[in-house]
C-alpha cells in the first residue's frame, strides 16, 4: 500500500513539475517576444537554460557586419530580472544591460563582422531560480 | 493481493505532490542540489557556467545570408535552388531535416528577391516536411493561416517562416529531439554557404568572399554542436560530420584579423555601436577548395 502511494506521489509530482517547469517557460518567452518584432527577425533559434543565482549561461555568436541586432533577455514573469553581457573573444566587454536597468532587450549595429560570447545571469532582485530566454533577431 | 485504485487512493498522492510542489515553489531560498537534480540533468551544468539548452553555439540564420546576398546586387538565380520535386526522395527523418534547413533557406532566398509564387511553392513543401517530420504543432497551424493571408507581404512572410523555424526548435528541444534541430540548422547553413561559394564563383564579388571567410568561426559552432552525437544516429549523419572537419580544415588556412575599438552607446536609442574591425583574408586556392567541397556536402544532402 505505501509503495503504492509513494509510486502514485512522484508520478504526480513529476507531471505537476514538468507542468509548472512548461509554465514558467512560456511566460517568460512571452516576456521576451514582446520585443522581438519588425523590422526585426529572429534567427530561427531559442536559446533557453534554467539557471540559479550563482551559474551564468553563455554561448557565441556571430553577428555580421553591416547589420542591426536585436537582443532581448529575460526571465520569470517580469522584466530587469535576467542580466546579459557581450564581449568579443579577446574578453573585451562589448557591452552589458547592468549599466541600463537591465533592459530586456538592446539593439546593436555592427560595422564590422565580429565574434562575440553572449553570457546572463539572475539579477540580484530576480528569485534564486529561474528560466533565462534569450533571443536574437537580425534586421536587414 | 490486489489493491482497488479507488479515488481517495489516487487524490491523496496528489494532495501530497501537490504540497511537496507548492513547497519548493514558495521556498525563498537557493534551492538545494537534489531538488533540481532533474532539471540539472535535462539543462547541463558545468561548474557556474551552464549551456543554453544544450547549445554553446548560435548558427547564423539562412534568412540573413539571403538578405546580404540581395544587398549586394547580384542578380537572382533560380539555379542555386534545390528544386521541390526532390521532396519524395527524402524518405529518412535525417535527409528531412537536412532539406527542411535548405528549403528553408531556399525560401528565404526567394523571399528576398520578390519570387512571391515560387516561396508559396517552397513554403507548402516545408509545412508538408514539417509535418512528416512530426514538428508542426498548433502553433505553426496559427502560422501557416498568416501565410495564406499575407503571401504577397514580403516582410510578413520573413517574420512567419523565422517564426515558424523558432517554434519548431523550441519544439524539439522540449521533446528531447535536439539532434533534429541542429540537423536542421546544419541543412541551411549548408545551402547558405553553398549559395554564397556558387555566387562568388559568378561574381567575384569581394563582399561575398568577405562573408564566406566569415564562416570560419560558425563552422566550428556547428561542428561543436553536432560533435556529441557523433557515432550514436546513423553512418549518413557520422559521414556528414566528417565532411564538415574536412572543410573546417580548409577554413583553419583563412586568416581572421581582429581589432578592439570600444564601443558607443546611444542610451536614449537603446542602441550600441560596435566599432571593432575584423579583416578577412581568404586566398583564391582557400575559395575555390571551399567551393568543391561545399558543393560536394551539399550534393549528399539533396540527392
Amino acid at each position: 500500500m505505501n509503495k503504492t502511494y509513494l509510486k502514485l506521489t512522484f508520478f504526480f509530482a513529476f507531471l505537476l513539475q514538468s507542468f509548472f517547469v512548461n509554465a514558467q517557460e512560456e511566460v517568460t518567452t512571452a516576456v521576451c517576444d514582446k520585443y522581438m518584432n519588425p523590422p526585426f527577425v529572429s534567427d530561427g533559434q531559442q536559446y533557453r537554460a534554467l539557471i540559479n543565482a550563482e551559474e551564468v549561461a553563455e554561448f557565441r555568436a556571430t553577428f555580421y557586419g553591416g547589420s542591426i541586432y536585436r537582443i532581448t533577455a529575460c526571465s520569470g514573469s517580469q522584466e530587469g530580472q535576467l542580466i546579459f553581457a557581450i564581449y568579443d573573444r579577446e574578453r573585451n566587454e562589448l557591452f552589458s544591460n547592468r549599466g541600463y536597468n537591465n533592459a530586456p532587450y538592446w539593439d546593436f549595429k555592427f560595422n564590422s563582422t565580429v565574434d562575440c560570447i553572449i553570457e546572463a545571469y539572475l539579477a540580484p532582485t530576480a528569485p534564486p531560480s529561474g528560466f533565462a530566454i534569450l533571443q536574437i533577431g537580425f534586421s536587414k | 493481493m490486489t489493491k482497488k485504485l479507488t479515488l481517495s487512493n489516487i487524490l491523496l498522492p496528489f494532495i501530497a505532490s501537490l504540497m511537496m510542489i507548492i513547497g519548493i515553489g514558495c521556498n525563498d531560498t537557493p534551492p538545494k542540489n537534489n531538488q533540481t537534480n532533474n532539471l540539472d540533468e535535462e539543462f547541463q551544468s558545468t561548474g557556474g557556467l551552464i549551456k543554453l539548452n544544450d547549445r554553446l553555439f548560435s548558427i547564423p540564420s539562412p534568412l540573413q545570408v539571403a538578405s546580404l546576398v540581395k544587398e549586394t546586387g547580384i542578380p537572382y538565380n533560380k539555379e542555386l535552388l534545390n528544386p521541390v520535386e526532390r521532396t519524395s526522395r527524402y524518405t529518412t527523418a535525417f535527409k528531412q531535416a537536412l532539406n527542411l534547413g535548405v528549403y528553408g533557406a531556399n525560401l528565404g532566398y526567394l523571399n528576398m528577391y520578390d519570387q512571391l509564387p515560387d516561396a508559396a511553392v517552397y513554403f507548402g513543401v516545408v509545412k508538408i516536411m514539417s509535418k512528416e517530420l512530426g514538428i508542426m504543432s498548433s502553433i505553426d497551424e496559427k502560422l501557416l493561416e498568416r501565410f495564406e493571408s499575407n503571401k504577397s507581404n514580403k516582410d510578413s512572410i520573413m517574420q512567419i517562416v523565422s517564426s515558424m523555424y523558432k517554434n519548431a526548435d523550441a519544439y524539439l528541444m522540449d521533446n528531447e529531439r535536439n539532434e533534429i534541430g541542429i540537423i536542421i540548422l546544419t541543412g541551411g547553413w549548408v545551402e547558405s554557404l553553398y549559395f554564397l561559394s556558387q555566387l562568388a564563383q559568378t561574381n567575384k564579388s569581394q563582399e561575398i568572399i568577405n562573408r564566406i571567410g566569415e564562416q570560419k568561426y560558425p563552422l566550428d559552432n556547428l561542428i561543436e554542436l553536432l560533435r556529441p552525437y557523433y557515432g550514436k544516429q546513423s553512418e549518413e549523419f557520422d559521414h556528414l560530420l566528417e565532411q564538415l572537419v574536412d572543410l573546417a580544415t580548409v577554413f583553419d588556412g583563412i586568416t581572421i584579423e581582429y581589432k578592439y575599438v570600444p564601443p558607443t552607446t546611444y542610451a536614449d536609442k537603446k542602441l550600441t555601436v560596435i566599432n571593432s574591425t575584423t579583416k578577412t583574408i581568404i586566398q583564391d586556392v582557400q575559395l575555390n577548395l571551399i567551393t568543391e567541397q561545399v558543393e560536394a556536402i551539399r550534393n549528399s544532402i539533396v540527392q
